[in-house]
């Protein structure tokens, strides 16, 4: 597989999660937030599909096309383990939709991200919410609140990890 | 052009190329000669060319290198410069002239893409070989020469693909 077949197949896979958590989402209240802004591109994805919404943006720095930067108001700059916190106390377990797509060059660091945040992202996600990650999400047994859910048709296994808070 | 986010674009974008370069990798293929990437970047169509012509030599052309290390091409196919500088003598470099020339060097700036593309398009004129191609994310201005439909798998995305003449 060419690098560009496998770029296709990246986005294509993000973005099938995405349309399906949007829609499985429909009109339930609560807050979108976007870990890992990067490029901007599935930000403006859930901008365009989500209008009226608001998205929480965290990152540790701004390295998006400019069109795709929040405001200030809606923007975390900083270290996941100091913002999401932040956001928690902030915010509160309003979040209804969750994207994380924090993954670097280095796949073990990566995990190992997705394990430090998976908790502190749990603090933000309300009842019933939807959990779409490029890195698994795991949980701790006692503290799980979150299951894992059937990706969407075409996209591989393990390739994008979707989850589904347990309502109350 | 309807696709509405960012996501959806690059991905239209991508698809498109894709499905082009595999069309033209199949009408070339009666014709002898080297291909080109006009604009290396992140590398990922070159790679494509790369494995879609496994008996050929592709060359990338660019002003400098954008993309991940492990996909620079080798130092004897790779010709860094002013497309104004290396297109001119490039047949001598290229050992013939190309049946294949990928031009993607489109910017943000649509409009200001136009004089650059039109400069590069002169310079194919001369440089591709009869009944060779030239595929490209930009109007260069090949009007004499014969414009081939998109293949259908292509996305929502405009493209081109020209066929030089067998004479003139």
């Amino acid at each position: 597989m060419s690098r560009l077949d496998s770029f296709i197949r990246r986005l294509s896979a993000q973005r099938a999660c995405l349309d399906a958590a949007i829609a499985a989402v429909g009109a339930r209240e609560g807050f979108v937030l976007e870990i890992g802004l990067g490029n901007g591109r599935t930000y403006d994805h859930l901008r365009e599909a989500m209008p009226g919404r608001a998205i929480h943006v965290f990152d540790r720095q701004i390295s998006a096309h400019p069109d795709s930067v929040p405001d200030e108001g809606h923007l975390f700059l900083g270290d996941f383990r100091e913002t999401l916190p932040e956001a928690a106390l902030q915010l509160g377990r309003g979040a209804i939709l969750i994207h994380a797509d924090i993954g670097s060059g280095d796949a073990a660091a990566s995990r190992g991200l997705g394990r430090t945040i998976a908790p502190l992202v749990a603090a933000l996600a309300a009842p019933g919410a939807w959990i779409l990650s490029d890195q698994p999400l795991p949980l701790p047994e006692d503290a799980g609140s979150w299951r894992p859910a059937a990706l969407p048709l075409g996209v591989e296994a393990e390739r994008y990890h979707l989850y589904r808070v347990r309502e109350k | 052009m309807t696709a509405a986010s960012r996501l959806d674009r690059m991905i239209a974008r991508l698809t498109t190329q894709r499905a082009c370069l595999r069309l033209a990798a199949t009408l070339i293929a009666d014709l002898p000669g080297p291909a080109v990437e006009l604009g290396l970047g992140k590398a990922r169509t070159y790679d494509h060319l790369v494995r879609l012509l496994p008996e050929r030599k592709v060359y990338a052309f660019d002003r400098g290198i954008h993309c991940p290390p492990d996909a620079v091409p080798p130092a004897d196919r790779l010709v860094l410069g002013e497309f104004d500088d290396t297109l001119p003598g490039a047949r001598d470099r290229l050992g013939g002239a190309p049946v294949l020339v990928h031009v993607d060097m489109g910017t943000a700036d649509r409009a200001g893409d136009a004089d650059p593309a039109g400069r590069v398009g002169a310079m194919l004129k001369g440089l591709v070989a009869p009944r060779g191609l030239v595929v490209a994310d930009r109007e260069v201005g090949l009007g004499a020469w014969e414009t081939l439909p998109l293949p259908e798998e292509a996305g929502d995305w405009p493209y081109f693909i020209w066929r030089k003449p067998a004479r003139g």
